[in-house]
């Protein structure tokens, strides 16, 4: 743009236009007063006001170009991704709560038929303690004596002389 | 350029109430009044349309997702903005591009050139009145490009989609002063060109 258009004085430049048009600071400038009286200067602002509309548009590449209709498909996508995320979303606390109620089920049915099947621990220890202590001070016969009625016992309760008691082979 | 919504006629207080609620279907308003405006955005980061869209549809789940998390009191198209150009910035970190901050902006094929004749301003379609318009729109555009692309990014938020500096520096996570002062050097640069261009 020439310098100098009319005889009305100083024509803007085109960065005094740009400065005008899209202020640095975001707040508008004060309008020269050479803009009331020359009209191409007047005219030549509202082109770089159009200009930085305009370059904005084409910075903005193809979305620019997009139709309403292609921008309405884009948000159904979007909120139908949000539906789904929605239904996720929800599922999970009740999915939740049911797998906890579950595992507290099992655990309870657990317990019960542990304590239902487990002789008594005291009971236990009564029996285990001194079987324990006379082995370590029992002759080789009696610890015999003792393997044999061991098996016998475990016989009487139903078990396999095959499993390995190797009371047969005694007998 | 896309219009700002002024003050929404739907009370987007109550939608977010909604949404918290359980309502999905309350957060459709939010979609439709600002997807169109955050894909603008964040293709100002990402210069590529099918990621921009795709950082729009993340930051509009995440937003959905992580609704608890807005807080009364601010906005929340701000809020929005800023979950998107987080994102972006993510994105170029991955990218390993770092447009924002390093390289030079990928220019799109030329696309100011082909720009319409119908851009030019309405009221005056005389001949001469469309070069003088063309012919300003690739100054500036030329000029655009001598822009770091921070300041680019910063120049297209104020300028292209109209984002008030403090709302530039919510979204970025800028302050105030740095906004200005990329605005401040950026339009600083423009002019520079457009002198030189001139003389």
């Amino acid at each position: 743009m020439d310098e100098e258009r009319n005889g009305t004085g100083t024509h803007l430049s085109d960065a005094q236009l740009f400065a005008l048009a899209a202020p640095a600071a975001g707040e508008p400038e004060a309008l020269p007063a050479h803009l009331s009286l020359c009209r191409d200067c007047a005219r030549a602002l509202r082109e770089w006001k159009a200009a930085v509309g305009a370059v904005g548009e084409a910075d903005a590449g193809e979305l620019a170009r997009r139709s309403p209709e292609e921008w309405r498909a884009r948000e159904d996508e979007t909120l139908e991704a949000i539906r789904k995320a929605g239904s996720h979303r929800h599922s999970i606390p009740a999915w939740r709560w049911a797998l906890a109620a579950a595992a507290s089920l099992v655990v309870a049915v657990l317990v019960l038929t542990a304590r239902r099947t487990a002789p008594p621990v005291a009971a236990v220890a009564a029996h285990a303690t001194p079987a324990v202590a006379a082995s370590s001070d029992m002759s080789a016969a009696d610890a015999a004596d003792d393997r044999l009625l061991r098996d016998a016992s475990y016989l009487a309760g139903g078990g396999d002389v095959d499993s390995g008691s190797g009371l047969e082979s005694r007998l | 350029m896309i219009p700002r919504e002024t003050a929404s006629e739907m009370d987007e207080a109550d939608l977010i109430r909604q949404v918290r609620n359980g309502n999905a279907e309350a957060f459709e308003h939010f979609v439709r009044t600002y997807q169109r405006r955050l894909t603008r955005i964040a293709y100002r980061f990402l210069r590529d349309a099918a990621e921009a869209d795709c950082a729009a549809q993340e930051s509009f789940l995440r937003a959905y997702q992580n609704i608890g998390d807005f807080r009364e009191g601010s906005t929340f198209e701000t809020w929005l903005t800023r979950i998107c150009i987080n994102w972006c910035k993510d994105r170029l970190k991955r990218r390993r591009r770092v447009v924002f901050f390093h390289e030079a902006p990928v220019r799109e094929s030329d696309d100011e050139a082909d720009e319409p004749e119908e851009r030019a301003p309405a009221g005056d379609p005389s001949p001469e009145r469309r070069a003088m318009g063309r012919e300003i729109r690739e100054r500036l555009a030329l000029a655009l490009d001598s822009l770091s692309p921070r300041q680019r990014v910063v120049f297209g938020l104020k300028h292209f989609e109209e984002m008030s500096i403090p709302e530039i520096a919510a979204s970025t996570g800028l302050d105030e002063g740095t906004i200005k002062s990329h605005l401040f050097r950026a339009a600083r640069k423009i002019r520079e060109r457009l002198s030189e261009f001139q003389s």
